[in-house]
């Protein structure tokens, strides 16, 4: 166990996957709370075409990638507030819509595109350096984000209208936390790989409600969760030799369905 | 006469293209407890979210404090509301103390524990409210609403799916605390008894304003037929007095 710590690959992985082992679950408690999953799954998906685009025009990948995912975090936005149209349609549709786009600039790349499924997929075991301490200071503002409309969160989703007849402007707070969910969805991809990715941000979130009376308990006990599955789940890969986003996907996926036995009353 | 907080000029709203409410005028006056009623559809909680700012109007004008409704901003601080019903995930482990902070989050913990005193819940402070009653839930919004310390009160059927005793209980509440706190309280309802009850005035409306005045000047036989489209009377209680 000592001897893996020694590679500094693995370090670089230990410490990436706690950092986002602990902010993605922080965010997930919200994303729970407000029913907005299938909203990570569609920025999550919105990266391929992001990254056929930035192909395409031969601009950076990530900054790519990323001002896309808020472009059409905007566009979600914006059609929720003009239309009458249910959340979950309104995704669905800029989900198909993102997918079909990506299929279509991708026809028109010639040749295998290997960055694009690195970037899907991900790595946690290939990550440099300056990988880790980008990681480490958007995970802190993303922490810091979440503690700043903590609050403002509550509030809205509780009771959206109490919240705004006293003062709360819930637009306003839906726009920052559903781009603040979109910077590091596509920021923890290349790193993560899009399956981690979501299940980071759910798994942690959903094993804690099941397992707590409190709000604030909910939150700790998914960062919580979350920590040590990417811990423990870094080192199991170590051991049985499996693909490690796997191995943490499966030890918080085996922690919820604990969580399903054990659930309070 | 005294200071009017909410004034209403011929104001209309428009929902998915039909008018439902058309021209109405009125005036609040502090510290009064007007009701409004109607049949179903007649738009007594579009007025209310009108009065609130939370639809827009297709024409006319509202007025709270003598600010436009769409330009509060921090004169919301004196503005409380109790919805119909809090429409939340009855699952989420949030609990009532984490629910006050979250809306009053400058609230001290003995401020806190003053609120839930004054409405009769103090032992539900670490209770989650997915456990609550709708009664008691609707107490922990009163409480809410008082740590705010706000001018006026809006109410939209506040005591739906509450039996009878706890309704009534609700309403002595909110009397107590209008006369405690120096309250001004706009409430929708449809129990002509709450109305005759505790409203100083009452507003009758079915799309347009029917009537407007002290419940026994205006609530009639013929208003109350207009109102609810059958033959109706009220009698008096002969212990309440109302």
């Amino acid at each position: 166990m000592i001897d893996i710590l020694e590679y500094p690959f693995f370090q670089r992985a230990l410490l990436a996957a706690a950092l986002l082992g602990v902010s993605l679950p922080l965010i997930g408690v919200f994303v729970v709370t407000r029913r907005l999953s299938f909203f990570s799954e569609a920025v999550a998906h919105s990266a391929f075409t992001g990254l056929a685009l930035s192909a395409l025009l031969m601009t950076p990948a990530m900054p790519t990638v990323m001002g896309f995912a808020v472009l059409v975090t905007l566009a979600i936005v914006f059609t929720l507030h003009r239309t009458e149209i249910p959340t979950d349609t309104v995704i669905g549709v800029y989900l198909a819509l993102c997918a079909g786009a990506g299929i279509l600039l991708l026809g028109m790349l010639q040749g295998y595109q290997p960055g694009l499924f690195q970037f899907l997929f991900g790595d946690i075991l290939a990550l440099a350096w300056e990988d880790v301490w980008l990681l480490t200071g958007v995970c802190l503002g993303s922490v810091l984000a979440v503690l700043a409309l903590w609050n403002a969160l509550l509030r809205v989703s509780v009771h959206r209208e109490m919240a705004m007849a006293m003062g709360t402007s819930a637009a306003r707070v839906d726009t920052l936390f559903l781009v603040l969910l979109a910077v590091m969805v596509t920021l923890s991809l290349k790193l993560i790989g899009i399956v981690l990715v979501t299940a980071m941000l759910l798994l942690p979130a959903a094993a804690a409600r099941n397992l707590t009376c409190s709000f604030r308990g909910m939150a700790a006990a998914a960062c919580a969760i979350g920590g040590l599955s990417s811990v423990v789940g870094l080192y199991a890969s170590y051991w049985f030799g499996a693909a490690s986003g796997a191995a943490i996907v499966l030890t918080a996926a085996a922690v919820f369905l604990l969580s399903v036995v054990f659930r309070r009353g | 006469m005294g200071e009017f907080i909410v004034e209403v000029q011929d104001a209309s709203v428009e929902l998915g293209g039909v008018r439902v409410i058309e021209g109405v005028t009125l005036q609040v006056e502090r510290g009064s407890t007007v009701a409004i009623i109607g049949p179903n559809g007649a738009g007594k909680t579009t007025l209310l979210r009108a009065m609130l700012g939370l639809v827009p109007l297709a024409s006319g004008s509202i007025t709270l404090f003598g600010v436009p409704v769409a330009q509060l901003g921090e004169w919301r601080k004196r503005v409380g509301y109790v919805p119909q019903r809090l429409d939340y995930d009855r699952y989420l482990p949030l609990t009532v103390r984490e629910m006050l902070r979250a809306y009053v989050p400058s609230a001290s913990p003995a401020s806190i524990e003053a609120a839930l005193h004054e409405v009769g819940i103090h032992q539900m402070l670490h209770h989650p409210i997915g456990k609550l009653s709708g009664g008691q839930l609707q107490r922990v919004v009163i409480a809410l609403n008082l740590l705010r310390q706000p001018e006026i009160l809006f109410l939209d059927e506040p005591a739906t799916g509450v039996d009878i005793e706890g309704e009534s209980r609700f309403y002595d509440i909110i009397e107590r605390l209008r006369e405690q706190h120096h309250l001004t309280v706009v409430l929708v309802s449809h129990d002509l008894s709450v109305v005759t009850r505790y409203a100083s005035q009452v507003l009758c409306l079915n799309r347009r304003l029917l009537c407007f005045g002290p419940p026994a000047e205006a609530l009639n036989a013929e208003m109350i037929r207009l109102v609810y489209g059958q033959e109706m009377t009220l009698y008096t209680h002969r212990e309440h007095g109302t």
